[in-house]
């Protein structure tokens, strides 16, 4: 027998091509790899958007073939339309701000028209309280008493820009401080006008109510008048410090001034390097995290709503966990199997699948119209017709939400405790446990990593619903946060800002859309992360539960 | 005080269905206090069922129907007014898989005193050295007793199964197949516990190792299709059994 003969197996095949089933598992893989790439996509469009506002372009000076000069930053280039056959004409879109002049923000520039462009270092980005940016070149500074200020002397104009910033932080300071001292005057006025417009302000004790309310509002007006008086005078003076101090600007054939009052920041992007650039990008970012929205949601940050968001979630979980948990603990550990059961099985799992603008429905006729309307007339009596409860607030909107929730709660709650070893419940049993202690000490404990499971699942849809919100309380602009210094801290019957309902306002309901789009998306990567952010807390709590469990199966 | 003539348990034509399916016939047996039972018989032969009578375990399944009489201690354990906890802490019980709770050594032990409302750390400490030591464990966990449950071996965790029963101070230990799913010499350390138990309780065991039923009990009971064919002091029943069936069964015929 030669010894080149192969070996011959039965296993052998002489199958040619490609194995059976191989493109079906290309396909799987390729339609997973889409998936990722879609995630990935949606993340790398959100987040360069939104850093895009924070880092600070460069400032161009464009000069154009009709002799006019234009400065701002560059944010587009597009192909202008035109007939099919036509050479392919660019035009580039620049935001020169400056809206006090000529009331729009951006131009758009053909770049056949464009003669010559550059980036002189000394242009400046103005970042105004009022109009927008301003863009351009300072040519000129005068203190509030008139004194000129030498702007070729970079120390002489940072300490005059100290100044104004000084000036804004002692405005702001006496602000309060008016406020603060005029509060107990403001309640009792607050009062005043709530028993003047309530139904009962025209019959007999009405009308003495409000006559003595009304001495005694006087008496406190004129007791605090003289030390409001001071403050206000203070006040007015550091107001029109700031007023008449100024910048002078320059920008293409314009000159106009800045005053103090208005700036709240300058800064030289064509001087900056990219660590500056970056250092500035991320004050930006924390800036946008901490301040209020200014000029109708446009300029600004986004504290209001992110800690709206935030309230509205952590509410919704108080109210949402008890609930669900206590619902899935009937149905799993007393509820005798049978048709009711499967009926509220079926019914659970349904609620989850409705649109969440029909929870908003149910929301303000059930919550709003109902509770709180029933709220308001046995306890804000006085005060109708204006609502107390019974208009849409934060507690409303939460409580709509853990509705909307409750589902995935109950579902995923069921999952744990159906996953608590049998051999658990018995051992407890057997040592003369009672039913109620085998549950709260035994079976609850090892479900907790399925509850959280739910919890999780129900913070990541709360986060992101807008619709019901906009029918139960989410506002626009809040004109307080739900919680203050003023007892009971906590004010559950407020109106709130929401991130999601920022987003909409901000991108669609905006005076000024071009100039917000990229708030809209900074927004929108605060709204992820924030998710992804709770999200990670919940994870990071179930994994350490698990770990005490490990050895189970749950 | 209850007359139960120096029996522990006792059943008096017990009849067990779970729906329809008659799983214990008539079965009269009386086990005496201070010793150790066992219950043999092939897989399905109720023998478990008959075990778990006498805590009243088999009430978490649905469908199930008693008839007869179940006597603890003289008491009929069947009869209304019963106080399900009181007769389960008096009458303590091992499963086949032993089952920890997910917490530390002690918390497992003294789970059944806690829950039946005992205080104090001082006592509740008290009661998980004795217990352990009555279960052979404290020497191995003594310096443990606040580490996982989880983490002791098989044998460890049964013993400490059964440490935990014995925290309730129990009259009767109910032991379904103790050891079936241990090694050898696991098997010999619970035996042997089982031999010391036997001075202060009343042991009843269900066991398919032959051996370890003639290692361990006094008497034996010998189930087969939910009957009980013979039932006698252990040597008897392994050396001269009355019933062929018996005889058949221990020597490997059938089961």
């Amino acid at each position: 027998m030669p010894g080149s003969e192969s070996v011959k197996t039965t296993f052998a095949t002489d199958r040619k091509g490609l194995a059976p089933g191989l493109p079906g598992i290309w396909s799987t893989a390729l339609a997973t790899l889409l998936v990722l790439v879609m995630l990935a996509l949606l993340l790398w469009v959100v987040a360069v958007n939104a850093f895009g506002w924070f880092w600070p372009a460069s400032v161009w000076q464009v000069e154009t073939t009709d002799g006019s000069e234009h400065v701002g930053i560059e944010v587009g280039r597009e192909l202008v339309p035109g007939p099919a056959d036509s050479d392919e004409v660019y035009r580039l879109q620049y935001k020169v701000g400056n809206r006090d002049l000529d009331g729009r923000d951006f131009i758009w520039l053909d770049e056949a028209e464009i003669r010559s462009r550059h980036q002189p270092e000394d242009l400046v980005r103005i970042v105004r309280s009022e109009y927008g940016d301003a863009f351009g070149r300072i040519v000129g500074a005068e203190t509030a008493a008139g004194v000129a200020v030498d702007i070729n002397d970079p120390d002489a104009l940072s300490a005059f820009l100290e100044i104004g910033a000084e000036g804004r932080t002692e405005k702001s300071r006496l602000e309060d401080e008016l406020s603060d001292r005029r509060r107990p005057l403001t309640v009792l006025e607050e009062e005043l006008d709530l028993l003047e417009r309530s139904a009962n302000a025209s019959t007999e004790a009405g009308r003495k109510k409000i006559d003595a309310l009304s001495v005694q509002v006087d008496g406190l007006s004129a007791e605090l008048r003289p030390d409001l008086d001071e403050i206000q005078s203070a006040l007015d003076g550091v107001i029109e410090d700031l007023a008449t101090g100024h910048l002078r600007l320059e920008s293409g054939t314009a000159v106009f001034d800045v005053a103090l009052s208005n700036i709240i920041e300058v800064s030289w992007p064509n001087r900056m390097g990219f660590f500056a650039k970056f250092v500035a990008t991320v004050k930006e970012g924390v800036l946008f995290l901490i301040t209020e929205p200014r000029e109708a949601n446009t300029e600004g940050g986004i504290a209001p709503a992110l800690f709206g968001t935030v309230l509205l979630v952590l509410l919704m979980s108080v109210a949402v966990v008890p609930l669900g948990v206590i619902t899935a603990v009937y149905m799993t550990e007393y509820a005798r199997p049978g048709f009711l059961l499967r009926l509220a099985n079926q019914a659970v799992n349904n609620l989850a699948g409705v649109p969440s603008i029909v929870f908003g429905m149910f929301g303000l006729a059930f919550f709003i119209y109902g509770v709180g309307g029933t709220i308001d007339r046995t306890f804000f009596a006085d005060r109708l017709p204006t609502p107390t409860f019974g208009t849409g607030g934060l507690l409303w909107a939460s409580l709509t939400l853990a509705l909307l929730t409750v589902p995935v709660v109950v579902v995923a709650t069921r999952e744990g405790l159906l996953a608590v070893p049998r051999s658990w419940r018995e051992g407890s049993l057997a040592l003369g446990a009672t039913q109620w202690q085998t549950l709260r000490r035994i079976i609850l404990p090892a479900a907790m990593p399925g509850i959280l499971t739910g919890l999780i699942l129900a913070i990541s849809r709360a986060a992101g619903e807008v619709a019901p919100l906009m029918l139960t309380g989410a506002v626009k602009l809040a004109p307080s946060l739900p919680v203050d210094t003023t007892a009971p801290f906590l004010h559950l019957q407020r109106k709130f800002m929401h991130l999601g309902f920022h987003i909409y306002d901000v991108s669609m309901q905006s005076p000024n859309v071009e100039a917000a789009k990229p708030m809209a998306f900074a927004t929108t990567l605060v709204l992820l992360l924030l998710v992804v952010l709770m999200n990670l807390a919940a994870i990071v709590i179930r994994r350490r539960l698990r770990r005490a469990y490990r050895g189970s199966s749950v | 005080m209850s007359t139960n003539n120096g029996f522990a348990l006792e059943s008096h034509d017990l009849d067990f269905y779970y729906g329809e399916v008659h799983a214990l016939k008539k079965i009269d047996l009386e086990i005496s206090e201070h010793q150790v039972t066992a219950l043999i018989g092939p897989s399905g032969c109720g023998k478990s069922t008959y075990l778990r009578c006498f805590n009243r375990m088999n009430d978490m399944i649905e469908g199930i129907r008693v008839d007869g009489k179940i006597l603890v201690e003289g008491e009929d354990i069947y009869s209304a007014g019963v106080d399900l906890e009181l007769l389960r802490k008096r009458v303590g019980m091992v499963f086949q898989k032993s089952n920890p709770f997910p917490m530390s050594i002690r918390e497992n032990v003294n789970y059944g005193p806690r829950m039946g409302g005992v205080r104090g750390r001082d006592r509740l400490d008290e009661i998980v050295e004795r217990s352990l030591q009555q279960a052979d464990l404290w020497g191995e966990v003594k310096d443990r007793l606040d580490d996982s449950a989880l983490d002791l071996s098989g044998g460890q965790q049964q013993r400490l199964c059964i440490a935990r029963a014995l925290a309730n101070e129990p009259e009767i230990l109910l032991l379904d197949e103790p050891a079936s799913a241990l090694d050898p010499i696991s098997t010999a350390k619970i035996e042997e516990t089982l031999l010391q138990l036997k001075q202060s309780y009343t042991i009843l065991i269900v066991t398919h190792n032959l051996q370890q039923a003639a290692r361990v009990a006094d008497h034996t009971a010998f189930f087969m299709l939910g009957e009980l064919i013979e039932f006698s002091d252990t040597t008897t029943m392994f050396t001269n059994p009355t019933e062929s069936l018996t005889e058949e069964y221990i020597t490997g015929r059938f089961g």
